[in-house]
């Protein structure tokens, strides 16, 4: 994912002073919409299987589910571990989770259907186009 | 006064299914799309939704536990026909498959309708429904509650003046599904069956409530376009006679070899069908090339189905000049596991697109090999149907047919085709003087005197030359003539 792509789905918590409880609210909030426009689209067990994948793939420390714990108390357990970071790495981490799941979404249905949600869950712009499809 | 309500027609996008459907999907009908897995239930739904879809019918889809979401779209998107501009605007796909998985038939009408509300569709899609109702007989809720739902959302989704179509596993049309399938206003049921090595694929409309459609069944085919339906029959009207075609039309077609027409009492009748018979080397497909250069002479163009040699093979340098020079048209025999309503589609969208007045067809049994084998066992009534769409049409065919020399018998196909053809032409061998030599006889012309006479031919390098008739010869037929009196000549050119 590009970085003005990211910085936009960031909002405020992309800012180079914006301390780690910014970052990580702001990098939920982007979750969360993503999520949100996932949900509908594929149910929640497979908005919560793509979103634990990103975890994965972003290598990210984050809380893994116990059991079959709710995506709402997962994404409130991210929040919290994020915050706990110091912010670059706060902005770094959450970057590679957004990320993660972009690309992800992009490997699955292509590029112009994940810029479609992008668009309506970050309200990322027409011109501003989400990264290439990976080369397999 | 007719004060009848007036049921709108939708067109369904998908190539030949509007003609099955009576000229299109009834507005608000309540469908059923059934099949087996794999018989592209979920690819037609899709191209009729992405077809019918706009700013003015937006459509709905739910996925319920059948294929993932997911997968679904990146599949989907292959096809020509799924826009991506048309998503979240005019089409939003919906998961039901958490409610569905709880059972709770009411939770999942609720949400249906809190979505139709929401979105206010033209168009639902529930794919697939029969996840629906496995999922109620899983949680031990019997069929007459599912009916009960089936109901509720027919009687929902019409109030809301919306397009309903239901996709679902269902193997058999009459027996268990039929709760569901009784409240369906359209039934659409897919299968494929394998035959030997060959995958046929073919669709009935098996139920349409209001408007009348074409019966049984008919092949369609799954390609990068999507789904493309091959109507079993074709309603076409015959030209009238005060068109200007039939104006132009000559009564009789010059047939483009030297005293052919002469043989047939003046050319071969316009709109009539010709079978050209003979053994292999006789001169068939050179007679059916003159058939199409006399036409691009005198400004009629011509479509040929060629199976002995596809598109981009070698044809004769005179046929490859006329597709070249435009006069003649060519239809695609290449696909694997053709049906005869695939051809019959391909030639007649190429009659009417080229305005084409004459049609060859070479050979019935090359057309007979490139058919999947469980088409073959109907051959026989699929060339009369050909035949009868083709000359209704307002064209002159010509059908090339392969055959064996036999001189105990004299037979003109193998096809019975003898007696759907108007005239027919046959070709043979026989042995003269330690040579084989070509005979040819027009054998038949319906409603037309002409001749009887058997020739000798010869092939040169401007084609078939006739020679003169020779009653002085005798058991011609026989494989081994012989003359009485005189000797015999060579062929004669003829004149002009």
């Amino acid at each position: 994912m590009r970085p003005e792509l990211l910085a936009h789905a960031l909002g405020a918590g992309s800012a180079e002073d914006a301390d780690a409880g910014t970052v990580a609210t702001e990098t939920l909030r982007a979750m969360g919409a993503l999520l949100g426009e996932l949900r509908p689209l594929v149910g929640d067990s497979a908005a919560r299987a793509l979103y634990l994948r990103s975890l994965h793939l972003a290598q990210s420390h984050a809380a893994r589910p116990v059991s079959d714990e709710p995506l709402a108390d997962l994404l409130v357990a991210l929040r919290r571990e994020l915050a706990q970071l110091q912010s670059a790495e706060t902005r770094a981490a959450g970057g590679a989770l957004l990320s993660a799941l972009v690309d992800l979404l992009v490997s699955l249905i292509g590029e112009p259907l994940t810029h479609r949600m992008l668009r309506t869950a970050w309200g990322v712009p027409l011109a501003q186009r989400p990264p290439q499809e990976p080369h397999s | 006064m007719n004060d009848k309500v007036v049921i709108p027609r939708i067109p369904t996008g998908i190539s030949g299914l509007d003609a099955l459907l009576g000229g299109g999907l009834a507005e608000l009908s309540f469908n059923i799309i059934a099949g087996s897995p794999g018989s592209g239930k979920t690819t037609l739904a899709h191209q009729m939704m992405f077809a019918m879809a706009g700013p003015q019918r937006k459509a709905l889809y739910f996925t319920v536990l059948g294929e993932p979401s997911l997968k679904m779209l990146r599949y989907q998107q292959q096809y020509d026909f799924f826009d991506v501009a048309k998503i979240d605007h005019d089409i939003r796909f919906v998961n039901l498959g958490d409610e569905v998985l709880q059972g709770d038939f009411g939770r999942v009408l609720q949400r249906i309708i809190e979505e139709v509300e929401r979105f206010e569709p033209g168009l639902v899609f529930v794919d697939s429904f029969r996840s629906v109702a496995q999922a109620a007989s899983e949680t031990g809720r019997g069929i007459v509650e599912l009916q009960h739902f089936v109901q509720q959302l027919g009687m929902h989704l019409t109030s809301w003046q919306a397009t309903t179509f239901l996709i679902g596993e269902y193997m058999d049309v009459d027996s268990e599904a039929n709760p569901v399938f009784t409240i369906a206003d359209g039934i659409f049921f897919l299968m494929q069956s394998l035959h030997r090595n060959s995958m046929v694929r073919k669709v009935q409309i098996a139920k349409s409530r209001g408007q009348a459609t074409i019966a049984g069944l008919h092949t369609f085919r799954i390609t990068d376009s999507g789904v493309q339906v091959f109507p079993r029959t074709l309603s076409i009207a015959r030209p009238s006679a005060g068109t200007p075609a039939a104006e132009v039309s000559p009564s009789r077609l010059a047939i483009g070899t030297p005293l052919l027409d002469e043989m047939m009492g003046g050319g071969l009748p316009a709109g009539y069908s010709l079978l050209v018979a003979g053994p292999s080397g006789s001169g068939k497909s050179i007679l059916a090339t003159a058939f199409l250069a006399e036409g691009a002479r005198v400004g009629e163009k011509g479509v040929v189905a060629a199976f002995e040699k596809g598109p981009g093979q070698s044809q004769s340098p005179r046929l490859e000049a006329l597709v070249a020079g435009g006069h003649v048209g060519v239809i695609d025999t290449r696909a694997l596991d053709l049906s005869i309503d695939a051809t019959l589609y391909s030639l007649t969208e190429l009659i009417r697109s080229t305005r084409a007045k004459r049609v060859v067809i070479d050979s019935l049994s090359g057309f007979e090999l490139a058919l999947a084998p469980t088409f073959r066992e109907d051959f026989r009534e699929s060339l009369h149907r050909m035949v009868a769409v083709l000359t209704a049409m307002g064209t002159t065919v010509l059908m090339v047919s392969e055959l064996e020399d036999r001189y105990a018998d004299l037979r003109f196909s193998p096809y019975g085709a003898a007696f759907l053809t108007d005239a027919i032409i046959v070709q043979r061998y026989v042995e003269m003087q330690g040579e084989l030599r070509r005979v040819m006889a027009v054998v038949k012309v319906r409603n037309s005197a002409h001749s009887h006479a058997l020739r000798f031919y010869d092939i040169g390098a401007e084609g078939i030359v006739i020679g003169a008739p020779r009653p002085d010869m005798e058991a011609l037929l026989t494989g081994s003539p012989h003359t009485s009196v005189l000797p015999v000549p060579g062929p004669q050119r003829a004149p002009g």
